[in-house]
């Protein structure tokens, strides 16, 4: 690996609200587990948002 | 390999969308994520210290009322939880995550939203477990939750539900860090830095990173499994349908003691770069400290059932984890002795980290020799579930791990901040810490040889029993002012400490050729050749042959050999982080398959393998079995720039999945109609668990090709743009298909003949 291909191939990301989004829909879905499978299913509903959103951002790029 | 300073290309820019608070939640950059981990592993360690010093108040006398019995439960489960998984692992992961890219001279790790993605979902785990508190349904089965007090009727409330899920979820966050770190060093290493001249924390980063891929994820199949019990009905754990405990046991310490070592390999990394340091010296045996390291990770998971031998295993298991178990201490012992001949002959300088190291050394071999009691047996028989177990292993941890942390972070703090902690109270934190940690901890050898019992929440009032206890609980008091001390220092530190400059300590690696904090990318002048492990020392003292001095036995070969093979630098980034998800997922099936066979040999009669339709499930795993050659067509479509050919072979591999899911759902009907339920028996327990939970990573898998499927029809996969995206979905779809050969040999093929 040449000095240039070390630095180039590594950009750094815009900072991100996604990886949080996406844990709160993971945290959400095992939460509505033990409680109400009401939180479960908004849980599924925020990870796909997050993932879609992080899809988008990565194409951005 | 290039060995001239690099040219660093000016910052990434408009990095900054958010500000204040909201630029802490969206922050993809490893050093602040690294803060996050280890500001939180600080306020969960004031919580475990709190219910420390509640039960220490409760044992200081015998026979005290100041806890009921289910408090006292609930406060030694929680803080062993706390401790090992909120505690211990976050700090290190955070030390893990600060340093690394910094030693290997990378701007970031190599997937920086996964990396927030970990932090967070540890964070939402941990509050998961502690949101109990507010149901009234805090866990007490203790932190290993044994079997068959974890299962319905012995323990009623959810307390055990939530100790599941918490952890499950921190566990996702926990392997994608895993993931994150090995790909990080593998791929984004400075040049010239080849494996024998990375730094010693880095290479204990790695070792760590590969004991949470394989010891976590038979763990989480364990928790899904004692989840179904609870929750399903189903009968894993339930000895009066014929389960066996010990299976919880043996899925439960297979993940346990290598945690230990995921708890001690990053501490015995950071004391490999503070000693040499402070003494002046170059690391004596760099390739035995690491070698064992590397051997500790792996050997670890040989050595479980230690903590059985009252189980009764029978002769011929505890006299080969007895002796396994020996074996480990080797290593470790190779390490010490390392660093004593490091520091021999050196011009030692005192300060607070190097403190820490040497407190290390005097006292964490105290918990090791304790831990050789216990790989033999007869003694091990003797002393299990006194206070001689709980003397044991919190001087392995706190002297291991803490002390490490400790000096870690004082070693570090400068970096972080730009500032230096107070050193005077930081001596008044040392001395208040090793006087309050030896007084909790070593009047617990005598007690537990007395034969007082741990987790039980009072004592009779027997000689010497209470005059120990009185001074265990003083000592634990001594060390909770320490741990307020280190908090003023670092609340002090933060906005008067001294100016600590890039390189405070004349340290040798690169996180230190670098601004005190560094900036956003890292670094903003080139970086230093990297001729040998400590490239700082290098370059001031300049040599005309550096790089013949610094080559290492072996080590010519070791990089002819990587060179050769490339394996590493040809493979893209997204697909080795894939590769290590492969491979720990393949732990989760291994966990699933271990509890199948387990009770496959103990059949009960009633639902069993032979009910099953071997014909049928056969003629749609064989569409399984043709969608791997689907996509492989499908990628050499794309390989060729036949857009329209990959699109054509990649819905085809959609199509054959949706049958062979089509086929198990049916499978599942028809036996649903024969009323055969997950609760029917021990065998259609793990028979739906298993094939289930293989059907659910198919739906994942399927989410994924529609997700590059639907990319395709934007266009994004021209020119080659994310193959590397599409190499690891397609991998990952070959894993799935790998699993299903094992599950369809196992539990059909052999289920029909044996």
């Amino acid at each position: 690996m040449s000095a240039d291909e070390h630095e180039l191939e590594h950009e750094l990301p815009h900072e991100s609200l996604s990886p949080i989004t996406m844990a709160a829909g993971i945290g959400l879905l095992g939460f509505g587990l033990l409680t109400s499978l009401v939180f479960s299913v908004v849980g599924l509903a925020v990870m796909a948002w997050a993932l879609a959103s992080w899809i988008g951002e990565m194409l951005h790029e | 390999m290039a060995t001239v300073a690099q040219p660093i290309p000016p910052p990434a820019e408009a990095s900054e969308r958010y500000e204040g608070l909201l630029s802490w939640l969206a922050t993809t950059d490893h050093k602040r994520i690294g803060i996050l981990y280890i500001g939180s592993g600080v306020v969960f360690l004031a919580v475990a210290g709190f219910e420390a010093l509640l039960m220490r108040i409760q044992l200081t006398l015998p026979r005290l009322e100041f806890l009921s019995p289910t408090a006292y439960n609930a406060l030694f489960t929680m803080h062993g939880t706390t401790m090992v998984f909120l505690v211990g692992m976050p700090i290190l992961f955070g030390f893990i995550n600060y340093v690394v890219p910094l030693q290997i001279g990378a701007r970031d790790m190599a997937f920086p939203r996964l990396n927030a993605l970990s932090f967070w979902t540890f964070l939402f785990g941990a509050l998961i477990l502690h949101f109990s508190f507010l149901m009234n349904a805090v866990p007490d089965m203790g932190w290993y939750a044994y079997a068959p007090l974890n299962v319905r009727p012995y323990t009623n409330h959810p307390g055990v539900d939530f100790w599941i899920v918490s952890l499950l979820v921190t566990a996702v966050g926990s392997i994608a860090t895993a993931v994150n770190v090995v790909v990080t060093v593998a791929k984004l290493r400075a040049p010239g830095m080849t494996a024998f001249r990375l730094p010693i924390f880095t290479w204990m980063g790695v070792a760590t990173s590969a004991i949470a891929l394989y010891a976590l994820p038979p763990l989480a199949a364990a928790q899904v499994m004692l989840l179904f019990d609870r929750q399903l009905g189903t009968h894993f754990y339930n000895e009066r349908m014929g389960a066996d405990p010990l299976l919880w046991q043996h899925l439960f310490w297979f993940f346990g003691h290598p945690e230990v070592y995921i708890l001690i390999l990053p501490a015995f990394g950071m004391i490999s770069e503070i000693v040499p340091v402070f003494a002046g010296k170059r690391i004596f045996g760099y390739p035995f400290v690491v070698g064992s390291g590397i051997f500790i990770a792996f050997y670890s998971m040989l050595v479980w059932a230690h903590h059985m031998f009252t189980a009764g295993m029978g002769f011929i298991p505890e006299a080969f984890f007895g002796a396994t178990t020996m074996v480990i201490a080797i290593p470790t012992g190779v390490k010490i002795l390392n660093w004593l001949a490091t520091i021999w002959g050196g011009r030692i300088r005192f300060e607070i980290p190097m403190l820490y190291a040497l407190a290390l050394l005097v006292m964490f071999p105290i918990g090791g020799v304790t831990g050789v009691h216990f790989a033999t047996v007869p003694i091990d028989w003797q002393t299990t579930d006194t206070y001689y177990v709980v003397a044991h292993f919190h001087y392995v941890l706190v002297p291991g791990t803490i002390f490490a942390s400790l000096g870690g972070l004082y070693y570090w703090f400068p970096k972080m901040s730009g500032r230096m902690l107070d050193r005077r109270l930081g001596l008044w934190q040392f001395w208040l810490t090793i006087i309050g940690v030896n007084l909790t901890f070593f009047p617990m050898h005598v007690v537990g040889l007395m034969g007082m019992p741990r987790r039980v929440y009072t004592y009779p009032d027997l000689p010497w029993w209470g005059a120990v206890n009185v001074l265990v609980s003083l000592g634990a008091l001594i060390t909770a002012v320490g741990v307020l001390l280190l908090v003023l220092n670092i609340a002090y530190s933060l906005r008067r400490g001294r100016i600590a400059g890039d390189n405070p300590w004349d340290a040798w690696t690169l996180e230190w050729a670098t601004a005190s904090p560094p900036p956003p990318q890292n670094f903003t002048a080139p970086l230093p050749p990297v001729l040998s492990d400590r490239p700082l020392w290098d370059l001031a003292h300049p040599v005309p042959d550096r790089r013949e001095e610094a080559e290492r036995p072996g080590e010519g070969a070791m990089a002819a050999a990587a060179e050769q093979a490339g394996f590493v630098n040809r493979t893209p980034a997204t697909l080795l982080g894939m590769y290590a998800f492969i491979a720990s997922e393949g732990f989760f099936f291994g966990g699933l398959l271990t509890a199948f066979l387990y009770y496959r040999a103990r059949d009960g009669g009633g639902f069993g393998p032979h009910d099953l339709d071997v014909l049928q499930t056969a003629i749609f795993s064989v569409a399984l079995f043709a969608s791997s050659l689907t996509i492989v067509l499908a990628e050499r479509r794309l390989h060729h720039g036949d857009l329209g050919g990959f699109r054509t072979w990649w819905l085809a591999t959609i199509a054959l999945g949706v049958v062979f899911i089509g086929g198990q759902l049916f499978e599942y009907a028809t036996l649903y109609g024969e009323g055969v339920r997950l609760s029917t028996n021990l065998f259609s327990s793990a028979f739906f668990t298993l094939t289930g939970f293989h059907g659910l990573h198919v739906v994942i898998g399927l989410i994924a090709l529609g997700i590059v499927a639907w990319l395709t029809s934007r266009g994004e996969f021209r020119d080659g743009r994310h193959a590397g995206a599409v190499q690891a979905v397609a991998w990952y779809w070959h894993f799935v298909d790998m699993v299903w050969v094992v599950v369809f040999t196992v539990v059909y093929v052999l289920g029909v003949l044996l």
